[in-house]
């Protein structure tokens, strides 16, 4: 009928035909005020269960990803640094996975319990389901069906998994969620306002998860194809694609910009190889070696069949539904399905890592899959009932497969521990060497934090080392790349300033600049510094006084301090 | 194909259906609903093609085509004989009577008295009118065989010089709501020129007043405005110029800045020096935290407006049907006000425009407002000879000279129960006055003035008219329907401002100081308890397609709302009283919002030093939680902006324009570049008026755009008025009851 691709070649109008804009006002605002109840009791039933469960997992049983200890650490640092310094959301990952804790973590003992993480991830897990609820509503689920549907993505185990522990993953999912019912709502009316928020969602998504991008280019080409197919003008086409496309656009060089000026590499975030599970103990949770194309393609087709199986029943409905009705929405959900599929494994090839391949990179094809099957039901109407029990026993299905994989999925970060922690156990270390815990970093903050007081005393790679430095809470004593950029820090790497008293670098890790400077040393192989404090991940250096320490370059007098350490009463570090 | 029509099935249909669809619907849109089966819908039509009521939009319709015949018959069944505005009345006998007089007399042709019967009939505008407006006859033929009716003398006045002791007879007041001037007086009686008959009350009255017998000499009516015009001329620019000032004195802008508002000014100032000296660096964050604190409020309240109107319109919804519904006779006079100057290459579009209205044009009173020193203008009115119902008013010359100045020195003698303003370059949708009176009949009572839209008709002629465009359907499409969805204060538009006249007259009308003295009104509306409401109606304007004109004019705009917010702002505690919080804000964001034109490219100039230079001192001015706001409004804000301009111009039916949205810093940059200059020019000339010049979109400010009509009814109305007397009485057979006046009376 008027203003809608019926996927049957109607010609669309932009807006509803005589749409009233005060007819039945009374009527309007009622609906509104109940979708409104029925959203905000959505985000809040599901926003507890994911809260609650995230707290337990996180604080309780300290089951952290270090990527998620990394993001925590940026936003922490982003306003307590001294000075701070939005620059700690870093560079290489999606900016908007730190910048989305910058609210949590301004309250100090949020960020250092690390109750910001579930806090975070709960709010964006019940946004998601708020915004599948909406889009499952407008393809004319029933309630019961909906909640039903709802419940079963929320238990989906890597669902829990991540709002619980406030993954990354959460936040693009959300927001991936938001732009993909926009989307399919503006191919159902037509309606400007929802091309508009699909735009901005794919946008914002895209600085949350660079995968976004190719998900909104096949947005773009979905936009102007069947607007052209419905032979909508010229004009139209371009001013439709312009608007939708011009967000991502922005941000994608506005973002160049960024790292443009600031670490002087506009394009380097594109090879950067994306969200790399990693701890202290260097283990990357990945398999070695490089990535064939056959490689990456059955990887990828494995991963899809371990965290969201469904999506191959949904794509392969959606194909024939588009054959057989010639429905426009169903052939694009079904691209978006082989897109979903098919990205991680175009990452491995790219990043010549299977690092893409990380059971989180699952969550889009689950996603996709919902959406999917939703538009079937819309679609396919005698089939209804059927598609219907289809989907919920394909969800309980999958949940199965789902926890299976989180024991034997190679590529995974703490999701094995999970698992572990949900049977009754306390993990120690998770498929893939990660160790589980925070309980290393927290000895160490707790010496730094009872035994030293002068600030910028310590020398630090804080790329390595953010979490001790946000467990510490005291930013101030840390000398670290933040502070006055890359450059100056590596100078005083080769050549520690007066005021540098200690040194703490990572054991095990090789990519902790410090700690290559000064092999050895913990050891006790290195003239005048002496180990003061070690854990298994962890150690703290003095620099005992009177010495010069030689690096490649130059040296420096260490302070002359009786008894060598600092004496915690004296917090100002005057010299 | 065809159906046998039972009237009942019909009915029952449309009773089951609950369509309501009332007669002038069906015949408006040619459909009458046959039978219903749920969602299903069988529906006779006329012609296939044509679009359906909106009542029909959740149907599945199946329609059949019927005959005209057919149709008509099954309409008859169905809703029995033509009822409302289309049931033909009893012809009024005098208006027929004149209409054989006049054919008598030779002066039309009877096809011609038949269709001024049809439009009497239609509009219940006198005979005489219509055949006066149409052009058909002169207002000095119909004045001659109206005096020969009533058995009156009737005058001419173009040359009459008045005698001032007899004008004083009657006060100005009543001389302009009853149109007689005393022209002449004897021992005994007074002679007096009337647009028509005075009755007995009034005679009783001026007879009592003056002691003196009323003799009633017939004249036209435009020619007893200009004598009155002429004798009260100062009194009349004396009122156009102060009475707003001295009915209310604090919302009059003759004062720039209050003596309040200086000393809080100097105080600012004092504390801000102070503070340089004493702590600069704490004196220079404050400053730059409350720039980047209104930066953000006054930015997040035009995006929450703006996104709230997308897709909802907040207009006074009129549709076609009720339009066609509407009684001509019933509508009111509308007083169009049309401010002039320097305008003689658009003057024949602007009648065009005017022209092409959809309403009576007895029952229009359009007043074209000239400057007295304009006789370019002045003449290329006179060369026209439009018909009547365009009046002249000529403005004397006097300070200050302003748009508004000579809107209310027009407003003195319109005729109207409501009157709109319109541009010289404006073409306004033709049924823009009929969506007025009905939206005034559906508003809230306390609707004073609608707003039409405005938007641009050279919108391809250069990138800065694209420009223009886009910032107007972004104005008028989005942000003036969501401050009227938030109640907020309105500041109007420049033209196709409706209003109620006698709601404008209590309000004092326009602020001659003011430059902006549509966004002025639309504040001291509110301040007063009314209320403004869109109608989705467009008016097409010239974008300025030049960019020194475009400076001129914009510069006066911003120049105008500071003024306003001076003005406005000069007791807050009061005005937040009046208008409460809410719409203190509102105010405040919105008109206040123009000193942001001011504070951008200050803030440009240091964001770019820096990224240049990384100098320390402007770090250091930026703390933390400052620099995350800066930052955030310099990355997100603009785009923000820049992408509702995009978005703005999709959803306002302007794809074409999207890309060029993509480039509003650039159009930005000129606005402040026009805000400095209008800054700058408040403080030692504020209540200079930069005028814009229009017709930069034609190619040779030509006759080419000329109506051939006008032109045509502008030769036979040249003919008619140089045809000599005695060839007139040949034609007309009157008697010869000429008088002509040089300060006596003549008598035949």
């Amino acid at each position: 009928m008027d203003g809608r691709f019926d996927g049957v070649g109607a010609r669309p109008r932009r807006q509803a035909v005589h749409q009233p804009m005060l007819q039945m006002p009374i009527r309007r605002v009622e609906v509104r005020s109940e979708r409104l109840a029925e959203s905000f009791a959505l985000f809040l039933l599901f926003g507890v269960a994911f809260g609650v469960l995230g707290y337990w997992m996180v604080v309780q049983h300290h089951v952290v990803p270090f990527d998620g200890l990394e993001r925590l650490a940026g936003a922490y640092l982003a306003w307590h640094n001294d000075p701070p310094k939005l620059a700690a959301i870093g560079f290489a990952l999606p900016p908007l996975q730190t910048i989305a804790l910058l609210p949590f973590t301004l309250i100090r003992p949020m960020a250092t319990s690390l109750v910001a993480l579930p806090v975070c991830g709960a709010i964006f897990g019940g946004l998601t389901m708020v915004v599948l609820n909406r889009l499952l509503e407008r393809c004319e689920m029933p309630r019961t069906l909906r909640y039903i549907v709802l419940l079963l993505v929320a238990a989906m185990p890597t669902t829990a998994f991540y709002a619980g522990v406030g993954g990354a993953q959460m936040i693009s999912l959300f927001l991936l969620a938001a732009a993909m019912a926009s989307l399919i709502a503006w191919f159902l009316t037509v309606d400007t306002r929802f091309l508009i928020t699909s735009g901005l969602g794919f946008a914002v998504a895209s600085m949350a998860s660079y995968d976004a991008f190719a998900w909104m280019l096949l947005a773009a080409a979905m936009v102007a194809t069947s607007l052209s197919r419905h032979r909508a003008g010229e004009q139209e086409i371009e001013g439709s694609v312009i608007t939708f496309a011009a967000p991502t656009g922005y941000a994608f060089l506005l973002w160049c910009l960024c790292n443009l000026l600031i670490v002087d590499s506009p394009f380097g975030w594109i090879s950067s190889g994306g969200s790399a599970s990693v701890n202290a103990t260097g283990a990357t949770g990945a398999a070695g070696g490089g990535v064939s194309l056959l490689h990456a393609l059955s990887s990828t087709l494995t991963l899809a069949w371990s965290a969201a199986p469904l999506v191959f029943v949904v794509a392969g409905g959606l194909i024939w539904v588009a054959y057989a009705q010639r429905n426009e929405l169903a052939g694009w959900l079904a691209a978006f399905c082989v897109l979903a599929v098919l990205s991680p494994g175009a990452g491995a090839v790219i990043h010549n890592s299977v690092s893409s391949l990380q059971l989180s990179n699952g969550m889009p094809m689950l996603l996709v899959a919902i959406c999917g099957a939703a538009v079937l039901y819309k679609s396919v109407v005698r089939w209804r009932p059927m598609i219907a029990g289809a989907l919920v026993v394909g969800l309980v299905l999958s949940i199965g497969v789902v926890w299976h994989a989180l024991r034997v999925y190679p590529q995974q970060n703490l999701e094995q521990s999970f698992r572990t922690v949900l049977s009754g156990q306390q993990p120690t270390v998770s498929r893939g060497g990660l160790a589980v815990g925070v309980g290393q970093e927290q000895a160490m903050a707790d010496y730094i934090d009872h035994h030293i007081g002068a600030e910028k005393s310590i020398l630090t790679d804080n790329s390595q080392t953010y979490a001790v430095i946000l467990l510490s809470n005291r930013p101030a004593l840390f000398s670290t790349r933040l502070d006055h950029g890359d450059g100056p820090w590596l100078s005083e790497v080769v050549t520690p300033p007066r005021a540098i008293h200690y040194l703490l670098i990572t054991r095990n890790d090789p990519a902790d600049a410090l700690r290559d400077s000064y092999t050895g040393a913990v050891a006790g192989d290195r003239t005048g510094v002496r180990l003061v404090f070690a854990d298994a991940r962890y150690a703290l250096l003095a620099i005992a006084p009177g010495t010069t320490l030689r690096n490649s370059r130059t040296s420096i007098d260490a302070p002359s301090v009786p008894g060598g350490l600092v004496p915690v009463n004296q917090l100002a570090g005057t010299r | 194909m065809s159906a046998t029509v039972q009237p009942t099935d019909s009915l029952i249909g449309a009773r089951r259906l609950t369509l309501e669809l009332t007669e002038p619907v069906c015949r408006a849109y040619g459909v009458l609903p046959i039978a219903v089966n749920g969602r299903h819908l069988k529906l006779a039509v006329l012609d296939q093609r044509r679009v359906l009521p909106a009542e029909l939009t959740e149907y599945e319709i199946e329609k059949r085509q019927w005959s005209l015949p057919e149709f008509q018959r099954a309409l008859t069944a169905v809703f029995g004989e033509r009822v409302g505005a289309d049931r033909p009345r009893p012809l009024d006998p005098k208006p027929v009577r004149r209409g054989k007089r006049l054919v008598e007399l030779g002066l039309i042709t009877e096809a011609q008295a038949e269709r001024a019967l049809a439009m009497h009939r239609q509009t219940g505008s006198k005979l005489g009118e219509i055949l006066v407006a149409s052009g058909q006859l002169s207002e000095q033929e119909l004045l001659a065989v109206i005096a020969e009716d009533l058995g009156l003398q009737h005058v001419d006045l173009t040359n009459f010089q008045p005698d001032p002791a007899l004008v004083g007879l009657l006060p100005e007041p009543v001389a302009r709501t009853l149109r007689c001037v005393p022209l002449a007086a004897t021992a005994t009686t007074l002679y007096v020129a009337v647009a028509d008959a005075l009755n007995e009350d009034v005679l009783d009255r001026i007879t009592r007043t003056t002691t003196l017998e009323v003799t009633e000499l017939l004249a036209t009516r435009n020619s007893i405005d200009e004598l009155l015009q002429r004798i009260y001329r100062d009194k009349y620019v004396e009122r156009a110029t102060d009475d707003l000032r001295l009915q209310t004195p604090e919302n009059s802008a003759d004062v720039v800045i209050s003596r309040g508002q200086r000393a809080v000014l100097i105080a600012l100032i004092v504390a801000v020096v102070a503070g340089f000296v004493g702590f600069p660096h704490e004196t220079a964050i404050a400053l730059v935290s409350v720039a980047s604190a209104f930066y953000l409020a006054a930015s997040l309240y035009k995006a929450r407006l703006i996104y709230s109107s997308l897709g909802h319109g907040a207009y006074i919804e009129t549709t076609a049907q009720e339009i066609a519904a509407l009684d001509e006779r019933d509508l009111p006079v509308y007083t169009i006000l049309v401010p002039l100057y320097k305008e003689a290459a658009v003057v024949p579009r602007l009648l065009e425009g005017i022209g092409n209205l959809d309403y009576p044009q007895t029952k229009l009173d359009v007043r074209l407002l000239c400057e007295a020193d304009d006789d370019e203008t002045i003449d290329a009115i006179r060369a026209l000879n439009p018909p009547p119902h365009f009046r002249m008013v000529v403005v004397p010359a006097s300070e200050p000279r302003t748009k508004p100045k000579a809107c209310n020195y027009g407003l003195l003698q319109a005729d109207g129960e409501f009157v709109v303003i319109y541009d010289a370059e404006d073409r306004p949708d033709p049924d823009q006055l009929k969506k007025s009176v009905l939206a005034f009949r559906k508003a809230e009572p306390q609707v004073t003035c609608l707003q039409a839209k405005l938007n641009y008709f050279n919108t391809d002629q250069n990138l800065l008219t694209r420009w223009f465009s886009i910032e107007y359907s972004m104005h008028f499409d989005l942000l003036l329907p969501g401050l009227c969805a938030a109640r907020a204060p309105i500041p109007l538009g420049g033209t196709s401002n409706h209003f109620r006249i006698d709601r404008l007259r209590e309000l004092g009308a326009w602020d001659p100081f003011n430059v902006t003295e549509d966004a002025d009104l639309g504040i001291r509306l509110h301040k007063a308890g009314y209320a403004t409401a869109m109608i989705d109606s467009v008016t097409l304007e010239e974008a300025n397609s030049d960019v020194h004109n475009w400076i001129r004019q914009r510069s006066r705009w911003i120049k105008g709302y500071l003024q306003t917010w001076l003005v406005h702002m000069r007791n807050p505690a009061k005005l937040l009283s009046q208008i409460g919080p809410g719409a203190f804000i509102s105010f405040n964001l919105i008109v206040g919002g123009a000193f942001i034109f001011l504070l951008n490219p200050i803030f440009w100039a240091l964001t770019t030093l820096f990224l240049v230079t990384h100098a320390e001192f402007i770090q250091a001015v930026f703390p933390p939680f400052v620099f995350y706001v800066a930052t955030g409004m310099l990355f997100i804000g603009n785009f923000v902006f820049v992408y509702l301009n995009v978005a703005g111009s999709l959803q306002s039916g302007h794809p074409g324009l999207t890309r060029y949205a993509l480039l509003s810093p650039l159009y930005w940059g000129l606005m402040s570049w026009a805000a400095w200059k209008g800054f700058i020019q408040l403080l030692y000339r504020p209540f200079y008026w930069e005028k814009t010049t229009h017709g930069l979109d034609m190619p040779t400010p030509s006759r080419a755009a000329w109506p051939a009509e006008f032109e045509r009814r502008g030769a036979d109305r040249r003919e008619l008025a140089d045809d000599d007397a005695e060839s007139t009485d040949r034609r007309s057979g009157l008697d010869r009851r000429w008088s002509t006046w040089d300060g006596k009376p003549v008598m035949e």
